[in-house]
């Protein structure tokens, strides 16, 4: 979709049309729904954050420029609310689902399962980490913000995001590469 | 031989450094086993997060979000009855000033003059005040302010306006709310 398209769609929906938000809701929910998966583990859940991430985008709709661009600003308000989430929650050991869904589908069914078995390891090491640090994975490695914009999302200092990025990496390489596919 | 940073290392793959320290680690890199083994390390925490990026999901939020935006809002439970709570507050103010004001007022009555003693109290609390940071005496200052001596009329009028601006105030903060897909 161009931006124009998609201005037009924002500034429809801002006027409270339905229809022009339920296809920008069409256009981003995949990566929504990816975000909140990664963050949460488990797809129901993953979906529920999804919903919710649109009723407060909704919400929110009134403050956004619409000439910026519409799923990066989504895809932060996600990350931004199931971390608010997680910060509530009392310190858990996370469960996960299995992860087909991130198997290629053009891969043979062999390549298939060994990238769905690679892809449940990372999430559980992902889900391993503290949420903050989650956070900042998810905002640097998925949404490619820079450490600026990430401090700035998170309402974080940026030696803080450094240090939570930096910890989780270390965290990150050390699980993985006891995983025995390496 | 002085090993690079973890920092280092993580903002040279973030390709985060400035040209000549990006220079001088490369250089390192080329140079140090050890180094290149924890950049291997890292890297392949990159390329492990990679595998979960977003995919195509079989899943359409759109209806169910939709169906949540066009369902009148819901306040939370302690804000609505707070807001209850100002409402009858302001209506009871009214009522009580109302029949004053209008019966007492018609004849004598202006709103520039009920709002006048207002006024000049503030101007001579100001000049008060003023005279109390000049002579830096607390007990002069609280001796030259003047006393509340406003009419009975004026101080109902003042309750009808602040009554009047709670309601206000609680449209406002409801209309927000209020604003719902069509």
């Amino acid at each position: 979709m161009d931006d124009t398209a998609e201005r037009s769609l924002v500034t429809r929906a801002q006027g409270g049309d339905a229809s022009a938000f339920g296809e920008l809701i069409r256009l981003t929910q995949a990566a929504v729904y990816h975000v909140c998966l990664r963050m949460m583990g488990e797809r129901r859940e993953a979906e529920d954050m999804a919903q919710e991430t649109f009723v407060r985008v909704y919400e929110r709709l009134h403050t956004f420029d619409p000439q910026r661009p519409f799923l990066p600003w989504v895809r932060r308000v996600a990350a931004n609310y199931c971390l608010n989430q997680l910060a509530r929650r009392a310190p858990a050991a996370e469960s996960f689902d299995d992860a087909f869904d991130w198997a290629e589908e053009s891969a043979g069914p062999l390549a298939q399962i060994e990238q769905a078995e690679q892809a449940r390891r990372v999430r559980a090491a992902l889900l391993r980490l503290a949420p903050r640090q989650r956070a900042v994975v998810e905002l640097r490695h998925f949404q490619e913000l820079s450490y600026e914009e990430i401090a700035q999302a998170l309402n974080l200092p940026i030696s803080d995001v450094k240090s939570d990025l930096f910890r989780a990496r270390r965290l990150l390489a050390e699980m993985l590469k006891d995983d025995p596919s390496n | 031989m002085t090993h690079l940073t973890e920092e280092t290392l993580n903002l040279f793959l973030d390709q985060a450094l400035a040209e000549p320290e990006a220079l001088a680690a490369q250089a390192h890199l080329a140079a140090c086993p050890a180094c290149s083994a924890r950049l291997a390390d890292l890297s392949l925490v990159f390329s492990r997060l990679e595998t979960l990026g977003d995919s195509q999901i079989d899943l359409d939020l759109g209806p169910a979000v939709l169906q949540r935006l066009k369902k009148p809002a819901r306040l939370p439970r302690t804000v609505g009855w707070l807001t209850v709570f100002q409402i009858l507050a302001a209506l009871v103010a009214l009522a009580f000033a109302w029949p004053v004001l209008h019966l007492e007022l018609p004849a004598s009555f202006s709103w520039s003059a009920a709002v006048q003693p207002l006024l000049a109290l503030l101007a001579a609390w100001q000049t008060a005040l003023q005279a109390g940071l000049q002579t830096a005496d607390p007990a002069g200052l609280f001796a030259a302010l003047p006393e509340l001596g406003l009419p009975l009329a004026g101080l109902l009028a003042a309750a009808a306006v602040f009554a009047l601006l709670a309601l206000v105030a609680n449209a406002l903060f409801l209309y927000p709310r209020s604003r719902r897909l069509r």
